[in-house]
């Protein structure tokens, strides 16, 4: 139905109101001409309806035939409107200019979407799309989806795949991460024995095959073996299998940190230059004179994109903080430099000693040429196996 | 082509028959209250929002009801909408 009023608004109609004493006379009489009166509504003894404008003289003669007065309403439709506003160049050039405008600008790419993986940032395919000439304001006649995939996948070399649709003016980029098949490791096949990677007291030991070597409480050096692979059966022939399972032992860690008690450190001194710029299609538009004195600064850039229905459009503001850093000597007491160390070997605990089960922990301090020096002796339950093939010549 | 003659002779007038008994004929078809198709109407012969009376040949068709409207209009056929209260058939 509503198709059909956009054809009828495209032809043009007239709403007429039929007066007489027999109107419904025209609308059988124009029915059988082949004139189509459509929307009708018959009240007190008038009919109104709507007929399309090309057909609306042929109603009026017929109304005059069954004495029927034909009466205008509304006139509706393009050629209406056309009719109406042909004099007004202004608005013919307007909408010429609107539409010419349109299609100017959808010849753009205004949005570039991109389905970043976990293991390369959004930010770096951006960068590596922005080189190939892929980014928001690019004109899409220099834009070949083919090369732009294989060149990024090749500059980044970290996909499996990737993909690049151009819909109107948005730029769809997927990408896949790669499949490593070494990230799974599988279970030991071949024959291996399991040794010591460093000194330390066994534990416990949980193997589950193979056999052990040790036990719990021997103390094993480096490279010692611990379970081994071969297999001793009643009738004196050997054979091999692969040696799985854990070797828990108590081993010890040392670590050494330092702070000094007196330094230079650079810090902000709370001067921010801030400067605005307009962004449109990627060009910036600067929005105040501001400039950046010479000195030690650092930049930080901020974009605020419009958000169109979900869409980052390539309309915003560019922001440009630049603090203004300078050298201060800093001077710590025992207890802050302490506090410094403790900080450090924090972060050895969780980095270096991650898997361990840090059992014990002795502290050492002692301050030498100005600098806060504290050790630290870890007692650690950890895993010192390490799987090694035997070797068949 | 006498045979031919014959069959077309019994068409015809098959044909013929059919064709006498199908403009008395009116088929009128309701849908609820709101919706009412008339086939076999020959023309309107009275229009308001409260009453609308069809003509179907020798008698004629009378609809009542509140805010009636010819939905569509064709050479046999009308569809008229609004609440339909009566049905006349007038002879």
């Amino acid at each position: 139905m509503e198709i059909l009023d956009i054809i009828r608004f495209v032809r043009g109609y007239v709403e007429f109101e039929a007066t007489g004493s027999f109107p419904e006379r025209l609308i059988n009489i124009s029915l059988k001409k082949g004139i189509h009166v459509y929307k009708t509504h018959g009240d007190n003894g008038t009919v109104r309806g709507r007929v399309i404008s090309s057909q609306y003289e042929s109603l009026k003669k017929l109304g005059d035939r069954c004495a029927v007065e034909i009466t205008p309403l509304h006139c509706r439709g393009i050629p209406f409107i056309y009719s109406n506003n042909k004099n007004r160049w202004g608005l013919l050039l307007g909408a010429v200019l609107f539409f010419g405008l349109c299609a100017f600008l959808s010849s753009f790419v205004w949005v570039v979407e991109v389905d970043g993986t976990p293991s390369v940032s959004e930010y770096k395919i951006r960068q590596a799309l922005d080189a190939q000439g892929l980014y928001s304001g690019a004109w899409k006649g220099n834009l070949a989806p083919d090369t732009i995939e294989r060149e990024t996948m090749r500059d980044l070399g970290s996909f499996g795949w990737m993909s690049v649709n151009i819909t109107g003016t948005v730029a769809k980029v997927s990408v896949s991460e790669k499949y490593n098949s070494d990230d799974v490791k599988p279970q030991e096949t071949r024959p291996c024995n399991i040794k010591a990677v460093k000194d330390g007291q066994i534990v416990r030991m949980d193997i589950r095959s193979g056999v052990a070597a040790v036990k719990a409480g021997d103390a094993v050096t480096k490279g010692e073996l611990l379970v081994s692979g071969v297999l001793s059966v009643e009738n004196d022939a050997d054979y091999l299998t692969p040696s799985v399972g854990e070797v828990f032992a108590k081993t010890e860690h040392t670590k050494t940190v330092s702070q000094p008690l007196k330094y230079t450190q650079r810090l902000p001194s709370g001067r921010v230059v801030e400067r605005n710029s307009l962004n449109f299609l990627g060009i910036n538009l600067p929005l105040n004179l501001t400039y950046i004195p010479s000195g030690d600064y650092s930049t930080e850039c901020e974009y605020l994109n419009l958000i169109a229905c979900g869409n980052t459009m390539p309309i915003g503001i560019y922001n440009e903080y630049c603090t203004e850093y300078t050298n201060r000597e800093i001077k710590l007491s025992e207890e802050q430099a302490k506090e410094s160390c403790l900080a450090q070997l924090a972060l050895y605990e969780v980095f270096n000693l991650g898997e361990c089960e840090i059992t014990d922990r002795k502290l050492k301090h002692e301050i030498k040429d100005g600098c806060y020096i504290l050790t630290a002796a870890y007692s650690c339950i950890e895993d010192i196996g390490e799987v090694s093939y035997i070797g068949i010549e | 082509m006498s045979e031919k003659q014959e069959g077309g002779f019994i068409k015809n007038s098959l044909f013929n028959k059919v064709g006498k008994l199908l403009p008395s004929s009116v088929y009128i078809e309701m849908m609820g209250n709101s919706e009412l198709t008339v086939e076999g109407c020959k023309g309107i012969l009275e229009y308001d929002s409260s009453i609308i009376r069809v003509s179907v040949g020798s008698a004629a068709v009378a609809v009542k009801g509140r805010g009636l409207s010819i939905k569509c209009l064709s050479l046999g056929c009308v569809v008229i909408s609004g609440v339909i209260s009566a049905i006349e058939y007038e002879t």
